[in-house]
C-alpha cells in the first residue's frame, strides 16, 4: 500500500505559497510618502463578513433573525480585525451554513411581503413580466449591479423549473435562495475592468459597495446605487462619504473598528474564575454595551477625537456595572455619566478592555503593556526566540503581580521584549483583572508607576493610567498608529511599505483636523489605495 | 453511556432521514476486504505540550510499557507508536510550535496542513472542529488550506453537526420541505450558484482563485447530499442529531466532539478530521472539573510545572485527561464494524502538540500514532528520532496519497513507520 504510493505519481504537498503581504508600517520611525512608495493593494473579492451577512439580509429582505451569527466565526487576521480578506473564505462547513440560511431566508420572504421582492410580486407573480422584474430587480440588489444577460437567461430557468414543479411562487424562492449563495452575493468584487499603465481602477458599483460597506456595514441605498448605474459616482466620493457617515447604520459599523482594535470581540468568551469573580458572567453583556456606547458617543457625539477616545471621563452605566465602574446607578438602561476626575480615562480604562487584557484570575501587566505597545504605538513585539529554554524561576507566592512579573521575566532572554511591555502594563495595576479600581495587591499597597521607552515621542515615567493617557493622547506615533489600524480595517488586509502615501495622508488628515477620527476615516476613502487596485 | 451510532430496528430505520441513508449507501459492504474500506486521518491536538518525566512509555522487550500518565490507553496498547526525540526545529513557543505541528512550517498562513492536505481528492472536505476556541494571536488554528489561509475550527457540536447533516429535524427528511421541491430542482440551485462560480472563475487572479474552487468544493458536496434517497439506513440510523447540542461546558463539549466524529466515520460523512481540543498557551481552559485549580492553567500551571512537583502533579492530571479522551476516541472507532473487523482498523490518529511540556521548548515533542490506517503503517513500537515533517508524509502515504515534500523541510517518508 505504502510501497504502491510511493512509486506512483507523487506530488508536492505543503510547499510555501505566498503568506498575506505585510510589511509593518509604523512604530518608532515616523511614515513617509516617496512617490515611488505609491502602489495599490491586488485585485481581489471580499467575503461578507457574518455582521455584514445580517445587515444586507435586512436591508434586502427586511430580516431580523441575523442568520450571519450562525456562520462560524471569521478567523481574522495576525493583526487582529476579524474582516481581514485573506481569511474570509467559504469551504464545506460555511457552504453548508450559507445554504441553511439562504432556505430559511427564501422561504421567509415569499411568506412575508412579496413587494420587498419587486412591487409588482405581490399581485401579479403569474405574468412572466413580473417575473422577469423579479429577477432584474432583486438582483440588481443582491449583486449589487445589474445582471448581466446569461445570469438573466440562468436565473429566469430556475423560475421556470420552480413555476413548473409548483407554482410561480416557489420559482421566485429558489430564484432567492440561490441568489443568496452566489458568490456575487456573498463576496464584494474588487476586481475592477481593464488595466491602464498597471493599475485597475474599481467600476462604479464596486465601487459604490466598497464605500457603503466600510461606512455603514451594508449594501448601497438607492442614492448610492443610482450614482453607480449613473457612473457619476468617482467625483462624489467625498460627498457620499460624508453623507453615509450621517446615517445610523454608520454609528456601529464605525466603532466595530475601534471594538476589534481594542480586543473586544473576545469579551464574551475571555476566561474568569467565578471564585474570584463570581457575578462576571452576568455581566459580559453590559459590559460591551456600555463600551460600544462610548465608543459611538466619543465618534458620533462627542467631538471624534483621538483625545476623547482614550482620556474622556464619561461613562455608559447601569445598575449591574455600577460596582465596576465604582459609581451607583439604578436600572437595567444605560446611562451617561460622567466620572470623578482622575479615575478612569477613555476607552483604554473601560472594564471591557481592562477584562480582555487580563488573566483569570489576576491582571496580566504583560497583556496589558503589550496592547498599548502593539495597537497604539504600531510597535511590533517579537516572538519569544526559538529554541531557547524558558524554565522560570520559582515564585514566592507573598509577593505582588508587579513583583513576580519582574522576577519571572529577568531572565536574559526574556526581559529584551518584556522591558517594553511590562513597565507600560505596570501602570494599570490599579485596576483589577475585571476593571475595577483597587488600593491594594496582596495587602500591599499599588505601586502603578510605570514608564515608556522606545519610542517617539513619550518616552519616559508616568503615574498611573491618567498620565499614561495624557502621554498617548499627545503623541504623533499613536495618531499615526491610529491611521495604520484604520487602514487595515477599512482595506482588510495588512499594509505594505508601498500603502505609505495613503496612511501617511490618512494621519496628516487626522493631525490638520486636531485628531478628528471620522477625518481620518474619511481621508483613507479618498486614497488611491482605497478605489484602485493593481494589474496582475 | 449512550451508543449514538450502533444499529437499530428496521422500523426506526425506515423513518431515518434521506440524507442519512445517502451516507448509508455509501458505506462499503461489511463483507469487503479491508483494503477496500475507506481510511481514516484523524488529528487529535492538545495543547501545552506533557509532563516529560512522567509521560513517555519505558521500552520492554520489543515492546513498552506504559507510564501511569497512560494507563487510560493500555487496552489500545498494541496499536500505538510512540516516537520520542522528535525536534519541532526553529519553534520556541506555542504561536510557531502549533503551525509546525500540522504544517512542518513554523508560521501560518506559510502552507497546508496536513489534513487539509489528505483530504484534496476525496471529495470530502477535512471536519476541523474545537473544544475550546480562540481566534486571536493565530494560537486558535491548526488547520490550514493550500492557500496557507487558516480554517476556523467549529467549536458548537450542534453547528458541527449540522455543518455534515444538516439541521436536526428530529427524524423527518430535512429537504425537499415543500411540495414540488424535489431533488432536480435543489440540484437546479445549486447548479446555478455553480454556473455563477463559474463565470467569476476566469476574472479572478490566482490567489483568488483558490478562494472560488474551495467554494465551488463546498457547493459540490452540498450537490452530493442531494434526493439520494432509496436504501435505508444501514449503520447511521442510531444517530440522533439532537444530543449534539451547544454544551457549555469543555468536558461535555469535547466529548460530543468525540462521538460527531465517531458518527461521521460510522456514515462515511467525513474521513479527515482536525480537532484541537483547546489553544495553547494563554488561557483557554478552566480544568476545575479535573480538581485542577489554583490561577490560570497556562500562565500559572503548565508554565511553572517543569521542576516544581506541585504544578507537575496537576498538569500531570490534564495529561490523564488528555489521554482518556484518545482512548474514548479509540473505543468509540472499535465499535463500529466495517469490513469484517472495526472501523478503528482502517483509521490512524496523530496525538500531536506544539511544544514538549508547560515552559514551551521543542526537544521530545510527545507524538503518538494510535492505529494502523488499514494496515499501512507498523504499530506497537517505541521509535526515537524521526523527522516530524516526514512523519506527516507517511500519514499522507498510508493514507494513499503519496507525498514527495512537506512543510519547509520534508523529503519523505519514514520506513519505520511503513508497512
Amino acid at each position: 500500500m505504502a510501497g504502491a504510493g510511493a512509486a506512483g505519481s507523487s506530488s508536492t504537498g505543503g510547499s510555501a505559497t505566498s503568506p498575506p503581504d505585510f510589511e509593518p508600517l509604523g512604530g518608532p520611525e515616523p511614515i513617509t510618502c516617496v512617490p515611488e512608495a505609491k502602489g495599490f493593494g491586488a485585485r481581489r473579492i471580499w467575503r461578507l463578513t457574518r455582521q455584514q451577512y445580517d445587515n444586507t439580509v435586512h436591508a434586502l429582505l427586511g430580516d431580523t433573525t441575523r442568520p450571519g451569527q450562525k456562520l462560524n466565526p471569521e478567523p481574522g487576521s495576525e493583526q487582529g480585525f476579524q474582516n481581514d480578506a485573506f481569511a474570509l473564505r467559504v469551504r464545506g462547513a460555511e457552504a453548508a451554513q450559507l445554504q441553511t440560511a439562504a432556505q430559511s431566508l427564501a422561504e421567509a420572504a415569499l411568506s412575508g411581503d412579496l413587494s420587498r421582492l419587486t412591487a409588482c410580486a405581490s399581485t401579479s407573480l403569474a405574468d412572466s413580466a413580473c417575473q422577469q422584474a423579479l429577477i432584474d430587480e432583486f438582483g440588481r440588489r443582491a449583486f449589487r449591479r445589474p445582471l448581466t444577460t446569461a445570469e438573466q437567461a440562468r436565473y429566469r430557468e430556475l423560475f421556470d423549473l420552480g413555476a413548473v414543479k409548483r407554482d410561480p411562487a416557489l420559482g421566485a424562492q429558489v430564484v432567492v435562495e440561490a441568489m443568496l449563495q452566489s458568490p456575487h452575493f456573498l463576496y464584494r468584487s474588487e476586481l475592477g475592468s481593464s488595466a491602464s499603465e498597471g493599475v485597475v481602477a474599481l467600476t462604479s458599483h464596486e465601487l459604490a459597495s466598497l464605500l457603503s460597506y466600510t461606512f455603514t456595514g451594508g449594501p448601497p441605498d438607492s442614492e448610492l446605487s443610482a450614482l453607480a448605474d449613473a457612473d457619476m459616482l468617482t467625483t462624489a466620493l467625498d460627498q457620499q462619504a460624508r453623507r453615509l457617515l450621517q446615517k445610523p447604520e454608520a454609528r456601529p459599523a464605525f466603532a466595530e473598528l475601534f471594538r476589534q482594535l481594542f480586543e473586544l470581540t473576545a469579551l464574551p468568551d475571555i476566561p474568569k474564575d467565578s471564585a474570584v469573580f463570581p457575578d462576571f458572567d452576568d455581566k459580559r453583556a453590559d459590559l460591551a454595551a456600555s463600551a460600544q456606547a462610548f465608543v459611538e458617543d466619543v465618534l458620533f457625539d462627542g467631538g471624534a477625537t483621538v483625545e476623547s477616545l482614550l482620556s474622556s471621563d464619561v461613562a455608559f452605566v447601569n445598575q449591574n456595572l455600577a460596582p465596576l465602574f465604582g459609581v451607583t446607578s439604578s436600572g437595567s438602561a444605560l446611562e451617561r455619566v460622567r466620572l470623578a476626575a482622575g479615575q478612569r480615562q477613555g476607552l483604554l480604562t473601560h472594564p471591557a478592555v481592562m477584562s480582555v487584557l487580563a488573566a483569570r484570575t489576576r491582571t496580566s501587566p504583560v497583556n496589558r503593556g503589550r496592547f498599548v505597545r502593539e495597537k497604539l504605538l504600531c510597535h511590533h513585539v517579537a516572538d519569544p526566540p526559538a529554541n531557547v529554554d524558558t524554565t522560570l524561576p520559582q515564585l514566592d507566592p507573598g509577593l505582588t503581580a508587579r513583583q513576580q512579573l519582574d522576577e519571572k521575566t529577568s531572565g536574559a532572554a526574556c526581559v529584551g521584549c518584556h522591558a517594553l511591555m511590562n513597565p507600560v502594563g505596570f501602570g494599570f495595576e490599579r485596576l483589577d483583572g475585571i476593571g475595577r479600581l483597587r488600593a491594594e495587591d496582596n495587602g500591599v499597597a499599588i505601586d502603578d508607576s510605570g514608564s515608556l521607552s522606545a519610542t517617539r515621542d513619550i518616552d519616559g515615567p508616568f503615574v498611573g493610567t491618567a498620565e499614561l493617557a495624557v502621554k498617548l493622547a499627545g503623541s504623533a506615533q499613536v495618531q499615526e498608529c491610529l491611521a495604520v489600524q484604520a487602514f487595515r480595517y477599512a482595506l482588510g488586509r495588512p499594509e505594505r511599505s508601498a500603502d505609505a502615501c495613503a496612511i501617511s495622508e490618512a494621519r496628516d488628515r487626522l493631525v490638520s483636523s486636531n485628531g478628528n477620527l471620522q477625518e481620518l476615516y474619511l481621508a483613507l476613502a479618498a486614497s488611491e489605495s482605497f478605489r484602485t487596485r493593481k494589474a496582475d | 453511556m449512550r451508543n449514538l451510532v450502533n444499529r437499530r430496528d428496521a422500523l426506526r430505520a425506515a423513518g431515518a432521514t434521506a440524507i442519512l441513508a445517502a451516507f448509508a449507501q455509501r458505506l462499503r459492504s461489511v463483507a469487503a476486504a479491508p483494503d477496500q474500506a475507506p481510511k481514516r486521518l484523524i488529528v487529535f491536538w492538545t495543547p501545552n505540550g506533557v509532563v516529560q518525566k512522567s509521560f513517555w512509555p519505558t521500552p520492554s522487550g520489543p515492546s513498552f510499557t506504559l507510564s501511569p500518565t497512560l494507563q487510560a490507553l493500555e487496552p489500545h496498547r498494541d496499536s500505538l507508536t510512540f516516537i520520542k526525540g522528535v525536534t519541532f526545529s526553529g519553534t520556541g513557543d506555542h504561536k510557531t510550535g502549533q503551525p509546525f505541528s500540522t504544517s512542518g512550517f513554523t508560521t501560518d498562513n506559510a502552507g497546508v496542513s496536513i489534513d487539509q492536505e489528505v483530504a484534496q481528492g476525496t471529495g470530502q472536505s477535512s471536519l476541523v472542529l474545537c473544544g475550546q476556541s480562540k481566534n486571536e494571536n493565530r494560537r486558535g488554528f491548526i488547520s490550514f488550506d493550500k492557500s496557507g489561509a487558516w480554517v476556523t475550527p467549529i467549536r458548537s457540536p450542534q453547528a458541527a453537526y449540522e455543518s455534515v447533516f444538516g439541521p436536526d429535524t428530529g427524524g423527518m427528511p430535512a429537504t425537499p420541505a415543500a411540495p414540488g421541491r424535489d431533488a432536480e430542482l435543489s440540484t437546479k440551485v445549486l447548479d446555478t450558484v455553480v454556473a455563477d462560480i463559474e463565470d467569476l472563475k476566469p476574472r479572478l487572479p490566482a490567489a483568488e482563485l483558490i478562494k472560488m474552487e474551495d467554494h465551488l468544493a463546498g457547493i459540490l458536496e452540498l450537490k452530493a447530499k442531494v434526493g439520494m434517497t432509496g436504501q435505508p439506513p444501514v449503520t447511521c440510523d442510531g444517530l440522533d442529531g439532537s444530543t449534539f447540542a451547544d454544551e457549555p461546558d469543555l468536558e461535555k463539549r469535547v466529548q460530543l466532539h468525540l462521538d460527531l466524529m465517531a458518527a461521521c466515520i460510522a456514515c462515511d460523512a467525513r474521513r479527515i478530521f482536525s480537532f484541537m481540543l483547546a489553544p495553547a498557551g494563554g488561557d483557554a481552559c478552566n480544568f476545575g472539573f479535573l480538581g485542577v485549580s489554583g490561577g490560570d492553567f497556562h500562565n500559572d500551571i503548565a508554565h511553572g510545572s517543569p521542576g516544581d512537583a506541585g504544578k507537575e502533579a496537576l498538569m500531570q492530571k490534564v495529561d490523564v485527561w488528555h489521554a482518556g479522551r484518545l482512548a474514548y476516541l479509540i473505543e468509540r472507532l472499535k465499535s463500529i464494524p466495517e469490513a469484517g473487523g472495526t472501523a478503528f482498523d482502517n483509521t490512524v490518529i496523530l496525538w500531536t502538540t506544539e511544544c514538549s511540556q508547560g515552559n514551551h521548548g521543542h526537544l521530545d515533542i510527545p507524538i503518538v500514532l494510535a492505529g494502523s490506517a488499514g494496515g499501512a503503517l507498523k504499530t506497537g513500537q517505541l521509535l526515537s528520532g524521526a523527522k516530524y515533517e516526514n512523519l506527516l508524509i507517511s500519514l499522507a502515504h498510508a493514507l494513499g496519497h503519496p507525498l514527495g515534500q512537506f512543510g519547509l523541510a520534508g523529503t519523505g517518508p519514514l520506513a519505520e513507520v511503513l508497512v
